[in-house]
């Protein structure tokens, strides 16, 4: 009865796995009865064609029959998989915990894998939403003697890759700063490009309305004051009328722009931007542009090269022009990358770590669901034993389990697909500002692939697990074994899953310990400012106002400022008020060109004959009370002082001679640029600042302060009064005279009473700080949750070996007991079995991490990926949890009444 | 058209049945057993009769088995199992009854 069942059972497995052989024995068969059919035929005096014909016919055709055969195949196998999968729900019904249990974690495991997943597709798997995509590279300038690379390119250096790269088919210039732009009545600031009009062409996007830039426009200067416009600025400022080409947006200068074309919705390269100007890129470039560098670049190659070529091409132009202009040219090289590597950028490294560490989670979490299976194919081996007393095949029980496994991984699955559903909002509302791509996120088919695929890995996990515990002990000592919890199965499997959970979880655990640290350090770094209870906000004017007002721009704009920020000091809370043009890690920071007055080929405006005597260095411009303000120490000399301007007259004409002006350089550039004498008194000329004075002498030197980001350590910087150089507008920072939250909306209140002022929010300075280490801190968020988790569920697993150590064991024990061995000795003798497998894991988890921290070099600051001190905490707090973890079972072990133990056991 | 198909293929697994109760044989001397017994009276598929044959072998009321006919030729040979065995008398059982009541309904006037 069951054996035929079985043979049933095997010859459908068969029928499954060598299609073909089953296919060749229908054949025969038919084969034989045709034969027959059309003998019979014959006999009755058919010739034989027409018997053959006569023998197929009854049949009723051989496709036929072979399909209505294979018809019959497919419905047994669904059949037996429908009854087997409503047999593990009802027996999950009976045992409600261990299914809870196994499905929540499997949720777990799942659902944080796949949210992971669901980011790194979007950022770093899905291409860039151009056509070709994989031709489109970006170059940048490098100077490795200067630590620069990825310098912005200078006009020459473009125009001469241009003309002699043969691989770059076609290159583009852009540039993207804020523009202050008048759409109706207040100024807005909004994020905008200049552009080479080729850069639509290079990108495979067009204008969705109007004809957008003629393509000479930017060569021989074409049509000025003409704009392009994105779809949402076309949407949140003209509503979306139809006739928005022709219409004007007033400029800075309140100059009008004519609105030439709208982009497609979407489109924002680059960096997000709303709105393109047309750039003029000269056919020839001066000497004196060759050193101007701040254009980004981008270029198509052509349908032969390959990225490599273009590589080594533009290496080789670079080092011609070494040779061909020495004095803008020497010691810089160029480099190539393609533009989804640039735009992903930083993010990629995070994102695979990420991945790798929540697959160790999974992995983790699929090891605790084995043992929970193996324990319950344990827990019914009395159950099992009577059943195959009675008849059951192994097969049969094995294909029960292994449907149990499936259904769990199934169920686990799709609450997992809900799990993630929710990590993922969470992770994009989390992240960074600075992951890109973010918007792609979605559940579309690769990601749900995803979760198929992991879905079934640990659904073959789960359903072989209690197959190693069979057949190692006979159903009859299984019967004989009188209760339960007899000594059955082995127990080096569930051994070996605890060994491998341990060494996962010590690799999240170093993870967590080193991102910590790494953390604890950076928000450590000192700033070099005081940003406590200090609020910043960005303030800008269309200098068309001062043309208006006055004829002298410049100089109106300083009377300005300097009204605004005396206005702002006469409020109640505020000790003081000054003006920055690059707020520290907010802003951009503007680099500019800088040499001495005596350096070799250097005087008036020419520079230097070497470019090693040009300096890159940082320029904010300030206002007297900056460093007070800011809290930024005065090393040498002094602050600026309001004497320390221009007068109107020089601010005004430009034709008269610049006049000396003014500045201060900080702490590295003193070290760098004069290391073995007081830069007192020393006179530099800084290429952005010759329309405002022809050089400057320093008269201070302040600390640094860490611009750019938290962890790179200060660039040198020339700070310059604002009187001198009022070129960009400002943002300010207010100190108030005590904490209040109230200043920032006093201080706003009074902002907004200028109508010709665009504003930001008035936020702290520390929430500035605080973005600037959002991402050490989204990673130490992600990692420190995935290594508690994993720690909770390798604890819960060494509990589960170490109880059924007990159960195994508890004959022994309780002879022990009963020949004086006390609680403490069965303690420590259950706890060394119990933890072998975790001090085994450890070490392997230990060598493995040694192995794989490496890849979170990038992620970390001020320590080394073999940071003692990390692995150190990882191993404590899980010996200290596997501690916990294993005591508890084996204090209840010693808890046991002896006698009563030995005769259950009997 | 769809309710005919499943009732043929519930009656002939049943023909089948009775069919191999007599002894083993292969698809083709079932195919002449049913045609000398019902004389002629189905005009059935013979090829149907494989898909039965497969579904009794699933469900593990017959055994197939390869052997050499009397002829010397290779053929698949269907033999009834003891649940096979069971099977029959439950649906005979189950049948008799059926055509009783249908019967006993058609009578009555």
């Amino acid at each position: 009865m069951f054996a035929d069942r079985v043979k049933g059972w095997r010859k459908r497995l068969r029928s499954v796995l060598r299609r073909s052989a089953v296919e060749r024995e229908l054949d025969a068969e038919l084969a034989f009865h045709l034969r027959m059919e059309e003998e019979k035929n014959l006999g009755q005096g058919m010739n034989p064609a027409a018997a053959r014909r006569a023998a197929i016919l009854a049949l009723g055709g051989i496709e036929q029959t072979r399909e209505a055969v294979r018809d019959v195949r497919n419905w047994m196998w669904v059949e037996d998989l429908r009854r087997d999968l409503r047999q593990a729900l009802r027996s999950f019904r009976r045992a409600p915990g261990f299914a809870a249990a196994g499905i929540l974690t499997l949720a777990l495991g799942i659902g944080a894998t796949t949210a992971v997943f669901s980011v790194v597709h979007a950022v770093l798997l899905l291409p860039l939403p151009y056509p070709d995509p994989d031709r489109l590279v970006r170059f940048w300038e490098t100077n490795p003697a200067q630590s620069v690379e990825r310098s912005p390119v200078s006009p020459g250096t473009f125009s001469d890759i241009r003309s002699r790269s043969r691989a770059l088919e076609s290159v583009a210039l852009f540039f993207d700063r804020d523009f202050l732009l008048t759409f109706g009545e207040r100024p807005t600031v909004v994020r905008g490009a200049s552009v080479s009009p080729s850069l639509f062409e290079i990108l495979g996007t067009g204008p969705v309305l109007g004809p957008g830039f003629a393509p000479e426009a930017g060569v021989s200067g074409g049509q000025d004051g003409e704009i392009v416009i994105s779809h949402s600025v076309w949407q949140r400022h003209f509503g979306g009328a139809m006739d928005v080409i022709g219409r004007t947006i007033r400029d800075q200068d309140f100059s009008p722009l004519t609105v030439v074309g709208v982009t497609p919705a979407g489109f924002d390269f680059p960096n997000g931007v709303d709105v393109w100007f047309a750039m003029h890129t000269p056919a020839s470039v001066s000497a004196a542009r060759r050193q101007h560098r701040y254009y980004e670049a981008v270029a198509r190659l052509d349908e032969v090269s390959t990225v490599e070529e273009a590589r080594r091409e533009v290496a080789a132009i670079a080092a011609q022009l070494e040779v061909e202009h020495p004095a803008s040219n020497a010691g810089w090289g160029v480099r190539l990358e393609r533009l989804d590597e640039s735009v992903v950028g930083g993010s990629r490294a995070t994102l695979l770590v990420l991945l790798g560490l929540v697959g160790c989670l999974l992995l983790i979490a699929s090891g605790n669901v084995a043992n929970l299976t193996i324990a319950r194919a344990i827990a019914r081996r009395h159950e099992v034993a009577v059943r195959v007393a009675l008849g059951a095949g192994a097969p049969r029980l094995f294909r029960q389990w292994a449907s149990e496994g499936i259904l769990l991984a199934l169920l686990g699955g799709g609450a997992g697909l809900a799990v993630a559903y929710g990590c993922t909002r969470a992770l994009i509302a989390l992240a960074p500002a600075d992951i890109p791509r973010l918007e792609n996120v979605s559940f579309g088919g690769p990601v749900l692939l995803f979760a198929i695929l992991i879905t079934c890995g640990t659904a073959i996990v789960t359903s072989l697990a209690p197959v190693t515990q069979s057949g190692r002990s006979g159903a009859l000592e299984a019967l004989a074994g009188g209760s339960r919890r007899t000594e059955s199965g082995d127990p080096r499997v569930r051994e070996w899953l605890v060994s491998i959970q341990v060494a996962l979880t010590v690799v999240l655990l170093v993870s967590a310990a080193l991102l910590l640290r790494s953390f604890v350090l950076l928000r450590g770094v000192d700033l070099g400012f005081d940003r406590h209870h200090v609020l910043t906000v960005e303030v800008r004017v269309p200098i068309g106002h001062f043309l208006e007002e006055t004829g002298r721009p410049w100089f109106r704009r300083v009377e300005f400022y300097d009204e605004l920020i005396a206005d702002l000091e006469t409020l109640p809370g505020v000790l003081s008020v000054a003006g920055v043009t690059d707020v520290p890690l907010a802003s951009e920071v503007v680099d500019g060109s800088v040499w001495r007055t005596d350096a070799p080929g250097a005087h008036g405006r020419q520079s230097p004959s070497s470019a090693d005597d040009q300096w890159k260095a940082a320029i904010p411009v300030v206002t007297p009370g900056y460093f007070a303000t800011m809290g930024i120490p005065v090393l040498r000399g002094r602050a600026f002082l309001p004497s320390d301007r221009f007068t109107s007259e020089q601010l005004s004409d430009p034709s008269s001679p610049r006049p000396a002006g003014v500045a201060i350089i900080n702490k590295a550039m003193a070290q760098r640029f004069f290391p073995d004498e007081d830069p007192l008194g020393k006179t530099i000329v800084l290429i952005e600042d010759q329309s405002f004075a022809a050089h400057r002498t320093i008269i201070g030197v302040v600390g640094d302060v860490r611009t750019r980001t938290i962890a790179e350590p200060a660039a040198p910087a020339v700070y310059l009064p604002f009187a001198q150089h009022p070129g960009r507008g400002l943002s300010l920072i207010v100190r108030p005279r005590a904490p209040a939250p109230q200043v920032a909306n006093v201080v706003a209140d009074r902002l907004r009473e200028y109508p010709q002022v665009a504003m930001s929010e008035v936020r702290p300075l520390a929430g500035v700080v605080g973005d600037a280490v959002s991402r050490p801190r989204f990673n130490l968020l992600l990692v420190g949750s995935f290594a508690i988790l994993a720690l909770l569920l390798a604890g819960t697993g060494i509990a589960g070996v170490v109880a059924y150590i007990v159960t195994r064991r508890t004959n022994e024990i309780a002879v022990r007991m009963a020949l004086g061995a006390s609680g403490t000795d069965v303690v420590r003798l259950l706890m060394r079995d119990g933890l072998r497998p975790v001090v085994f894991g450890l070490v392997a988890g230990g060598l493995i991490a040694v192995a794989v921290t490496r890849a979170l070099r990038s992620l970390l600051f001020g320590l080394a990926p073999s940071d003692l001190m990390s692995f150190g905490v990882a191993g404590a707090a899980l010996l200290l949890v596997a501690g916990v973890a294993a005591m508890l079972p084996a204090r209840r072990a010693a808890r046991l009444d002896p006698m009563t133990a030995i005769r259950a056991g009997l | 058209m769809g309710d005919k198909i499943d009732l043929l293929q519930g009656t002939l697994d049943l023909i089948m049945l009775k069919l191999l109760r007599a002894g083993p044989a292969n698809g083709w001397q079932l195919t002449q057993s049913i045609q000398t017994v019902s004389q002629g009276a189905f005009e059935v598929n013979y090829g149907s009769i494989y898909p039965a044959l497969r579904r009794l072998e699933a469900r593990g009321l017959v055994k197939g088995k390869w052997a050499v006919t009397e002829n010397n030729r290779r053929a698949r040979f269907y033999e009834l199992t003891p649940s096979g065995r069971r099977q029959l008398a439950d649906e005979r059982k189950q049948w008799e009854r059926f055509s009783e009541a249908i019967g006993l309904i058609l009578a009555t006037d």
